[in-house]
């Protein structure tokens, strides 16, 4: 794949999502942000522009399978969107046990068993995480349906 | 010389000896795990310090302070998640050490390397803290700018392959750096109706997610730990060998340290640019500049040296001028007024044994660093290696997402940093290294304020910009940045010249 093509798309897309980004700020406030912009559409053309003369070509996605790492980032935003309602210890219980197992499955035959044992790691190994958080850190996690 | 005896004494006591035994640890495991940083660890501390006495308690918050900021080298080095902002640079030579099976010696080095930095800050401190608090005092918005710009000209240096790519990912850092409300005029930038977005995009938030969330979904897609060629039970000898290593890079160790001070002073910069700088310096004047960024010794080396030099360092403004550098100041001093010392001149002299005796007393949480550090350090190691990698993710990933929240206690913060780790990856996958665009988040604010006031101290002359290189500091500066922009292409012409005159001879 052409990565300085693309590379350079992406550039000219998050400096278009930048610029209609902007509001109605005062001069001082829209300067900087104003200039930065600016100086990243250039630099985004310019690495189009070397993407035709002299292209970087590399494979891309290539360290591993891509599947299983899609698949790993929809769960990880679906623990993030979960805790909201569901609390720390629910949707981390869940997802946890389901990544640990999804993973454990590429490399291993996964039994009944393991899965049993894992959830009770698990199960603790969150516990502990909620425990040092919570508790000793002061730190005031969601709490979903077991909120007091 | 007898206040310095009377501090002594007043340290040598095995209540205050214990108390920097326990507030190193303790330092050293919350600055390990990531998104915990020293400002949270000192601000749990705090309460408890109000009801110790005033050496006790500063004793026990320095000690915390030193013990985090080298903690932070930790998950730099196993898991490339920068503990604390100070360790960001770290990453770039810890974690490809780690993954090449060298995870051992890198936490020994940076063990030495952090004593080394602590103990330099600290001695920097004793004999030349009124000196170097006049110096910081000549730092206003226009030097600030050109502080920012000599820092953003190190993108050149750490752009690992494309420079365009490395200054595209330096852009996009300041503009995300941008999000939230301006620091002039209290105006909403970038927020896109979404008033969570006001407060901004929290550093440490961004670099959890930009530096973990990739090697997740690359351990994820191979299904390998990142430290699987790793082999516990091989470091026999390994202290020795790697503390000669260290010590014997004497140039690169004296420099970083020199840079750490000299950054440190400066209030608002801290221990995240100074990493930075003392990298790219020892980069530059390497001898295999071809070898950073796949696990040099001498890159991890003067990041952790100069990021411990700043936790003493800073202590400069804060004793002399009351000037907090960094949040962690902020909170010692807090400690210090609630015990009615007030920072300046007297502070050294009506209450000097024990202004001195907790300075010395960061200096034995230096060295208490080394055995703790190596103890502490085999046992976090040997943790990641022996966990399966169906594990890891799922626990570096919590852990990503506790301290993404831990900071504000909010849920945006979390999806700040799956969002910015996603466009992270999907960035590096093309050529995008990540510490551009991190170079560019630390600098952004710091570019942005001194420039906007600049302007506005200038707003009285013909051309207001002119204030941005009035003073002879300024110019000093913008002299180094052109040097550091010039230097590189220099050397570049230099050795490709000797290549071509090798090959025609």
């Amino acid at each position: 794949m052409n990565t300085d093509a693309i590379g350079g798309v992406l550039g000219l897309a998050l400096t278009l999502g930048f610029w209609f980004g902007r509001g109605t700020w005062s001069p001082l406030a829209a300067m900087f942000p104003n200039t930065v912009i600016v100086v990243l559409g250039l630099l985004s053309l310019a690495l189009l522009i070397k993407s035709w003369v002299r292209p970087t070509v590399q494979p891309i996605f290539a360290d591993g399978n891509r599947t299983r790492m899609a698949l790993t980032a929809v769960a990880l935003g679906l623990w993030i969107w979960s805790m909201r309602w569901a609390g720390f210890y629910l949707s981390s219980l869940v997802f946890f046990a389901l990544l640990t197992v999804y993973i454990a499955a590429a490399s291993r035959r996964v039994t009944l068993r393991n899965v049993g044992v894992w959830v009770v790691i698990v199960a603790v190994e969150v516990a502990v995480l909620q425990f040092v958080f919570a508790n000793l850190l002061a730190v005031r996690l969601p709490a979903g349906p077991f909120a007091p | 010389m007898d206040v310095l005896a009377a501090a002594l004494q007043q340290l040598f006591t095995p209540y205050h000896l214990m108390l920097v035994l326990v507030g190193t640890t303790v330092g050293l495991f919350v600055g390990a795990m990531p998104g915990l940083s020293a400002t949270m660890a000192l601000a749990v501390l705090l309460p408890f310090t109000f009801t110790m006495d005033a050496l006790p308690g500063l004793i026990a918050l320095g000690s915390v302070y030193m013990g985090a900021i080298y903690g932070g080298s930790f998950a730099a080095i196993l898991i490339n998640a920068p503990g604390t902002p100070s360790s960001v640079a770290t990453t770039f030579e810890g974690y490809p050490m780690a993954k090449a099976g060298r995870a051992e010696e890198a936490i020994t080095a940076a063990t030495i390397a952090s004593v080394v930095g602590g103990l330099f800050g600290v001695f920097a401190l004793l004999l030349l803290a009124p000196p170097l608090a006049a110096f910081s005092l000549r730092f206003g918005p226009p030097e600030y700018f050109w502080v920012a710009v000599l820092g953003l000209t190190l993108i050149g240096g750490l752009s690992s392959g494309s420079l365009l790519k490395g200054l595209m990912g330096g852009a996009l850092g300041v503009l995300i750096s941008i999000i939230g409300v301006s620091p002039i005029g209290g105006e909403s930038r970038f927020t896109y109706g979404f008033p969570a977005l006001q407060g901004g995009v929290e550093l440490i938030v961004a670099l959890i997610g930009l530096f973990v969330i990739p090697e997740l979904l690359v351990m994820a897609g191979t299904g390998v730990g990142a430290l699987a060629k790793s082999k516990l039970g091989t470091a026999r000898g390994l202290l020795l060998s790697t503390t000669k290593k260290v010590l014997s890079m004497p140039g690169n160790l004296l420099r970083s340290v020199i840079v750490g001070e000299i950054v440190s002073v400066i209030p608002g910069a801290g221990g995240n640019i100074a990493g930075l700088i003392a990298y790219n310096e020892a980069k530059r004047w390497s001898k295999h500049p071809e070898e950073y960024g796949k696990g040099s010794l001498e890159g991890l080396v003067a990041s952790e040296s100069s990021n411990n030099v700043t936790v003493a360092g800073s202590m400069v403004p804060l004793l002399t001028l009351g000037i907090p550098g960094a949040p962690p100041d902020a909170l010692i001093l807090g400690a210090m007024l609630m015990h009615g010392l007030r920072p300046g001149a007297e502070l050294f002299t009506t209450q000097g044994a024990l202004t001195y005796g907790f300075i010395l007393s960061m200096g034995v949480s230096a060295i208490v660093m080394l055995p703790i550090g190596l103890f502490g350090g085999r046992l976090i190691y040997q943790a990641v290696v022996r966990v399966p990698p169906s594990f890891l993710v799922p626990t570096v990933a919590s852990m990503a997402i506790l301290g993404s929240f831990a900071l504000r206690n909010s849920m945006t913060d979390v999806m700040i940093m799956l969002a910015l780790g996603l466009l992270g990856f999907a960035l590096k996958e093309v050529g995008f290294h990540p510490a551009p665009i991190a170079l560019g988040l630390i600098l952004g604010p710091i570019a942005e304020t001194g420039f906007v006031q600049s302007r506005l101290m200038g707003s009285s002359y013909a051309i207001p910009y002119l204030k941005l290189v009035e003073s002879p500091l300024s110019q000093a500066l913008i002299a180094l940045c052109v040097l550091a922009i010039v230097w590189p292409l220099v050397s570049d012409w230099r050795r490709r010249r000797a290549a071509k005159v090798g090959r025609s001879a």
